[in-house]
């Protein structure tokens, strides 16, 4: 395994200031861009520029029950806006210029909760970016 | 914090089912009395994990456990095993030397496993919990 390879264990997700990951088992960002079909007669290849870009998180869980703990910041943040929402996908290393991390403006679109009997209570949610402008 | 046998000894010894080193062994069975329940670690399941670093990634343990009662006639070892059934079935969330159980449920009721070398009868049922992690090493 190349040394900079990375075990997926230590995301980080912060959204509106509470930090969520350690009731996190599954996180996922999604960032790409509108493509525009500019193909005309005489071409030999499919002719694409880019358009927009879109970008939205998901996230799968254990529920914890308390105030600011994962339940709490995504049943209440559910249809707003503009939460601050940034993702360090292999822990904060503060300082470094190569540990990478994604940030956005937020709008929580689903938060569902609920699971068989007998496992931890599960959470699931999406947020996608609520844009700029 | 104590490790899973120790705690479920201290579980079923509160609740009335056994006495710990007189009708109730943890890990191996002693040939007497002819009358005992003897509660042995079995391989569980994986942990759940969550995002984070070190142990703070277990979300959950998931160990098990077989119960196994020996008595010279069956209806005594089956009889002797029912209070721990009940117990393990009906186990609320609950706090044991330190350590979180948040579930218990049995994978089935007891039944036969056979005899032992003395022609003793032998009835177990296994079971699944649910325990905060434990980092406790003795």
């Amino acid at each position: 395994m190349a040394a900079d390879s990375v075990v997926y264990t230590n995301a980080v997700l912060l959204l509106g200031g509470a930090s969520l990951a350690a009731q996190l088992h599954e996180l996922s960002l999604n960032y790409k861009s509108e493509m525009h079909d500019r193909t005309t007669f005489g071409d030999t290849t499919r002719n694409r520029r880019g358009g927009l870009f879109v970008a939205d998180l998901a996230g799968k869980g254990f529920a914890s029950l308390g105030s600011n703990l994962i339940e709490d910041v995504l049943f209440g943040n559910v249809g707003t806006t503009e939460v601050a929402t940034v993702i360090f996908p292999n822990g904060v290393t503060e300082g470094s210029q190569t540990a990478r991390a994604y940030a956005m403006l937020g709008a929580t679109e689903s938060f569902k909760i609920g699971g068989p009997v007998g496992g931890l209570l599960p959470v699931e949610f999406v947020v996608v970016g609520a844009g700029l402008g | 914090m104590g490790l899973f046998l120790g705690d479920l000894g201290d579980f079923y010894t509160t609740v009335g089912a056994g006495v710990q080193g007189t009708n109730l062994f943890l890990g191996a069975m002693p040939d007497a009395p002819a009358s005992a329940v003897c509660i042995y670690e079995t391989g569980g399941l994986a942990s759940d994990k969550g995002m984070g670093s070190g142990p703070s990634q277990v979300a959950a343990e998931r160990p098990s456990a077989q119960f196994v009662s020996r008595a010279v006639d069956y209806a005594a070892a089956r009889a002797n095993l029912q209070p721990y059934y009940v117990a393990t079935e009906g186990m609320a969330a609950r706090t044991i030397n330190g350590t979180r159980y948040q579930w218990a449920a049995c994978r089935q009721p007891p039944f036969k496993m056979g005899v032992d070398a003395q022609q003793r009868q032998l009835v177990v049922f296994n079971a699944d919990f649910i325990r905060d992690f434990s980092t406790s090493t003795s």
